[in-house]
């Protein structure tokens, strides 16, 4: 039986989503559907990316959270620039990530 | 102006704005980005993760022990612009468009950036000290 995960909409994460609104809604969505997900270590977070429509066109969405035992704890949400992702896996700085 | 500048500790980050919507987002360092609207004026800026080493004693007066602190000032992150955002050029760029073989967090050119940003952030907090604004 898979254990149930509680998701913590921390301060932090409420306030960057108020500053970035078309982004509500979508945090659960990666969540259960990233196209991937990455570790970053340099700031040692979980980055899940997924391409979505954002504003009009095709963007890719990335979601910073923390997870420990059976919680996640979301801390900001922004759109990626084209080529972000790839310089960032080119670079070592993420790497992917398996839960 | 109004500007607002929060601290949760549960997640160790910092963001310091205007009530404003951020159109675009750059990571200017790696855990930093700042905020832009329409008009591609600052109007933001967050620091994601490692606030307190990325910004050191900058923050102090928000570490009240709390898990979540918020601070109202009057002022502006006009001044905080226009120091940090000539190293970019004309616009704010990801730092791997700026620094392309850059992969730890320290390159020197890099490492200017954040210490204008942390000098920038507490001249901006110095107003809490001075009494302007407490949450």
């Amino acid at each position: 039986m898979t254990p149930e995960i509680e998701i913590i909409y921390t301060e932090h994460y409420i306030k960057s989503i108020g500053e970035r609104p078309y982004l509500e809604g979508l945090a659960e969505v990666l969540l259960q559907s990233a196209d991937a997900r990455y570790y970053d270590t340099l700031r040692s977070r979980i980055v899940a990316v997924k391409r979505v429509e954002v504003l009009g066109s095709e963007r890719d969405v990335a979601l910073v959270y923390d997870m420990a035992d059976n919680f996640i704890w979301l801390i900001t949400m922004l759109l990626l620039k084209e080529g972000q992702q790839r310089n960032r896996l080119r670079r070592g700085r993420w790497v992917p990530y398996e839960a | 102006m109004r500007l607002e500048a929060t601290y949760d500790c549960q997640v160790d980050a910092f963001s310091i704005g205007h009530a404003a919507i951020q159109v675009d987002v750059v990571e200017i360092y790696p855990g930093i980005n700042v905020g832009l609207d329409s008009n591609d004026i600052l109007v933001g800026v967050e620091v994601w993760a490692q606030a307190r080493k990325l910004l050191g004693p900058s923050i102090s007066s928000l570490l009240n022990g709390g898990e979540f602190c918020k601070v109202i000032l009057d002022g502006s992150l006009a001044d905080l612009d226009a120091r940090v955002r000539p190293v970019y050029g004309k616009g704010y760029m990801d730092y791997l468009d700026v620094w392309p073989d850059w992969t730890d967090d320290s390159h020197p050119e890099a490492l200017k950036v954040l210490n204008t940003l942390r000098d920038g952030i507490a001249a901006l907090l110095e107003r809490v000290n001075d009494g302007a604004a407490a949450g």
